[in-house]
């Protein structure tokens, strides 16, 4: 794979609809343009609950957690959040040690994720 | 491990995004022929792409303004292509990444590090790339030389088990 591939499900939880975004690839200079317009155009359309599923994701750069942390500042004041569900243990780590994880609520399956919406 | 003679890899890229992948892939797997474990080579792999975003965001893309101004920057006639130019040289000990690029200075040596608790409370978008480098690696040394360019070496010891 070249670059990353990103794509959307919907959920219709029946209090609320949740977006979930599949990321897999790497996350990059390169591709985390890609993300981001994925996440400004759900945003503005409104879907403030979201969850990023990273399952297949090779790498992610600071600036892509950057991205996440200003899309959780814009969502977390309309009553929604951008949960991450299926890091790799590479990813978790790093993510840890940088401290995101303080910030940005982690789960292991989109299941998890989507109930804790609920 | 046994003892291993030193080897130089050189890596020239053009200064392009697109490129990130493959000097990822290169340096990934000399750390990991090298015998770091996963997690060190998570970081080794992610202040090198740190590092050349950085050289291909700020310093070439601020040096091309700067020639724009009729600044100062000096055009030099292989500028043209304005390359990823790294120098890896691996041994029994350590990992060690040397960087050049001819686009503008950053004064990396007094830029300090922000404390990652008030950073992240704060929210930030963006700005975490100097510190990956510094946190990721054991030894940074930034030197820019007029004329000559930015020399960014990094570090990176292979603790004894």
């Amino acid at each position: 794979m070249i670059g990353c591939e990103i794509s959307t499900r919907t959920f219709d939880l029946g209090t609320r609809i949740v977006q979930v975004v599949d990321v897999s690839g790497f996350l990059d200079a390169h591709t985390s343009s890609q993300l981001e317009n994925t996440l400004n155009s759900l945003v503005e359309a409104g879907d403030y609950n979201l969850i990023l599923d990273l399952k297949g994701l090779d790498y992610i750069n600071s600036a892509s957690l950057g991205l996440l942390m200003g899309i959780a500042k814009r969502v977390r004041p309309q009553g929604g959040d951008i949960r991450l569900v299926n890091l790799s243990e590479k990813i978790n780590k790093i993510i840890s040690v940088l401290g995101f994880s303080k910030v940005l609520k982690l789960f292991d399956q989109t299941k998890e994720a989507l109930t804790s919406f609920k | 491990m046994a003892e291993r003679n030193e080897e130089k890899v050189h890596l020239k890229v053009p200064g392009e995004t697109l490129y990130l992948n493959l000097v990822r892939k290169v340096i990934v797997d000399l750390a990991e022929k090298m015998g770091f474990p996963e997690e060190e080579v998570a970081k080794i792999e992610m202040a090198v792409d740190e590092a050349c975003t950085n050289v291909i965001e700020h310093s070439y893309i601020e040096a091309k303004d700067i020639e724009l101004k009729g600044g100062y920057f000096s055009r030099r006639e292989d500028d043209v292509e304005r390359p990823i130019d790294l120098r890896v040289k691996v041994d029994s000990h350590k990992i060690e990444l040397t960087m050049t690029d001819r686009g503008k200075g950053f004064d990396m040596k007094n830029y300090e590090v922000p404390k990652l608790d008030e950073y992240l409370a704060s929210m930030p978008i963006g700005g975490l790339g100097v510190y990956v480098i510094k946190e990721f690696m054991d030894e940074v040394d930034y030197t820019h030389k007029p004329g000559v360019g930015n020399i960014l070496v990094m570090t990176k010891y292979l603790k004894k088990k």
